[in-house]
């Protein structure tokens, strides 16, 4: 975008909680520096559950900007930034899309469109930094790991924003199997991250 | 239906309630049975922390420049617009005991809590109707600045803990050579090791500066406290609960610097504010 100031060089080498603490006293070259480090992160987020990308971007600027206006929503007890600013877009997004579906009745993606979204465990981003990499292998290797109709049913629900029930009228599966499909996969999740990671709180 | 689940019916609902994914009844069920029931709650909550990681999964695109640029436009715009709210600290002047006298002293502690705070009428507790009259009066003509979250609640819970002691003490915190606009109060329960400091008047910070706030045991040593996170530039005012029952040593003073090192363990600026806490 612009060359580096020394200032900017200074905050890339803080961390993501002590770039938080800074927000507080509007530190516009930490707001900058988390921007840098995490829009993408943010954005493909975003994208992949609005699936549009001028939607996506509206959300990425609504989330930044919450993030501005009241750092203090973020604090260390509620998990590592990067995983909480992403899921906390998620969130977001799929609130939008279920406002969407309820007002323009636009239709899910269909377990073929969520499935060619969903990227092998070799994609990588450089901008990422090295640990964030490291808990992204981690729970993509997971993912590819469960039996496909697990992972689907679990993205349907995650990214596609659909309840049980609806996943199991799109699938045209019983609602019993569609639960048991999210219990069995979360569950194997959460065996395959415990030894990696350790739960917060 | 208000049927009681036991905890392994409410453990099959949790994966899908975690993904956001749970029918509406089954969601009411969930938020009903973790309220009591702190095992369960764990279960969800690894449920939400593994859900949480799956946001990361995704398949990583580039967002356009122009996006960014219009994010810090907009944060730059809403820095620099930010108005001079009128000074809390001026309107709220009064010296503390005469006030007690003329309002009663509870309806002072409800006075100087509101306008700090921002308290909706309905969350004080234990206060008759006349007193809430009066307080939401009086809270329509304070700048509301901090909006309550669920750290703010806490807080707001420990000064109710330091004003119910009636003998509390209230330290004026200031600069030490008696320059400078920067003024805050300290309002302590050595009792109950509890105390909030409000500050208004506060310097704007150069970048790569923080504030910090100390407190002194007898013994000298500077240790930190809590951080003023709720520091607001555009008019430089700042409230901090501080719970220093993990202190060691016995608290002697409390104060304020500005630091250059980010996250600095040990004091190396001079007192910017500074209060005298020894009592006898």
């Amino acid at each position: 975008m612009h060359d580096v100031s020394p200032d900017e060089a200074l905050y890339r080498g803080l961390d993501d909680e002590e770039l938080t603490k800074r927000l507080v006293y509007r530190d516009l070259t930490a707001y900058r520096t988390l921007y840098a480090r995490y829009g993408n992160l943010v954005y493909s987020a975003a994208l992949r559950v609005v699936r549009d990308p001028h939607v996506a971007e509206d959300m990425v600027q609504e989330v930044f900007l919450r993030l501005w206006r009241k750092p203090e929503n973020y604090t260390p007890a509620r998990g590592k930034f990067a995983t909480w600013l992403t899921s906390v877009t998620r969130n977001r997004a799929v609130d939008e899309i279920r406002s969407r579906r309820r007002r323009y009745r636009h239709e899910a993606a269909s377990p073929e469109e969520q499935e060619r979204d969903f990227p092998g465990p070799e994609t990588d981003d450089p901008a990422l930094t090295a640990e964030l990499s490291d808990t992204r292998r981690v729970i993509l290797t997971a993912m590819s790991q469960l039996p496909q109709e697990q992972r689907q049913t679990i993205e349907l629900a995650y990214f596609g924003g659909l309840t049980q029930q609806e996943i199991a009228e799109r699938l045209g599966q019983p609602l019993g199997t569609v639960k048991t499909r999210i219990r069995l996969g979360m569950q194997k999740l959460r065996a395959a991250l415990t030894p990696e990671l350790r739960w917060e709180r | 239906m208000g049927t009681l689940m036991d905890c392994e019916q409410v453990r099959e609902l949790l994966d899908a309630y975690a993904l956001g994914a749970a029918d509406p009844a089954d969601a009411a069920v969930v938020e009903e049975h973790v309220a009591d029931c702190v095992r369960c709650w764990g279960e969800l909550s690894k449920g939400q922390q593994t859900a949480a990681l799956l946001a990361l999964t995704v398949h990583m695109e580039e967002a356009p420049a122009r996006l960014g640029e219009r994010i810090i436009a907009q944060a730059q715009r809403e820095r620099s617009l930010g108005t001079k709210a009128p000074s809390i600290w001026s309107r709220m002047r009064m010296p503390w005991p005469a006030t007690a006298a003329a309002l009663g002293a509870a309806s002072l502690t409800a006075l100087v809590v509101s306008a700090f705070f921002g308290l909706q009428v309905q969350d004080l507790r234990n206060k008759n109707s006349d007193l809430q009259t009066q307080l939401a009066s009086s809270t329509s003509q304070i700048q509301q600045q901090l909006q309550t979250t669920s750290k703010q609640l806490a807080d707001q819970q420990s000064i109710f803990t330091v004003l119910a002691d009636d003998h509390r003490v209230q330290v004026p915190v200031t600069n030490p050579a008696g320059s400078g606009s920067a003024d805050a109060y300290y309002t302590w329960s050595p009792a109950q090791q509890k105390g909030f400091l409000l500050c208004e008047g506060l310097p704007a910070l150069v970048a790569g500066t923080m504030f910090e706030l100390w407190v002194v045991t007898k013994s000298g040593s500077a240790q930190k406290a809590n951080p003023m996170q709720s520091f607001d530039s555009s008019n430089g005012t700042c409230q901090v609960t501080m719970d220093y029952s993990a202190l060691s040593g016995t608290p002697a003073g409390i104060g304020i610097t500005v630091e250059n090192a980010p996250m600095s363990a040990s004091q190396h600026a001079s007192w910017l504010l500074y209060g005298n806490l020894a009592t006898n």
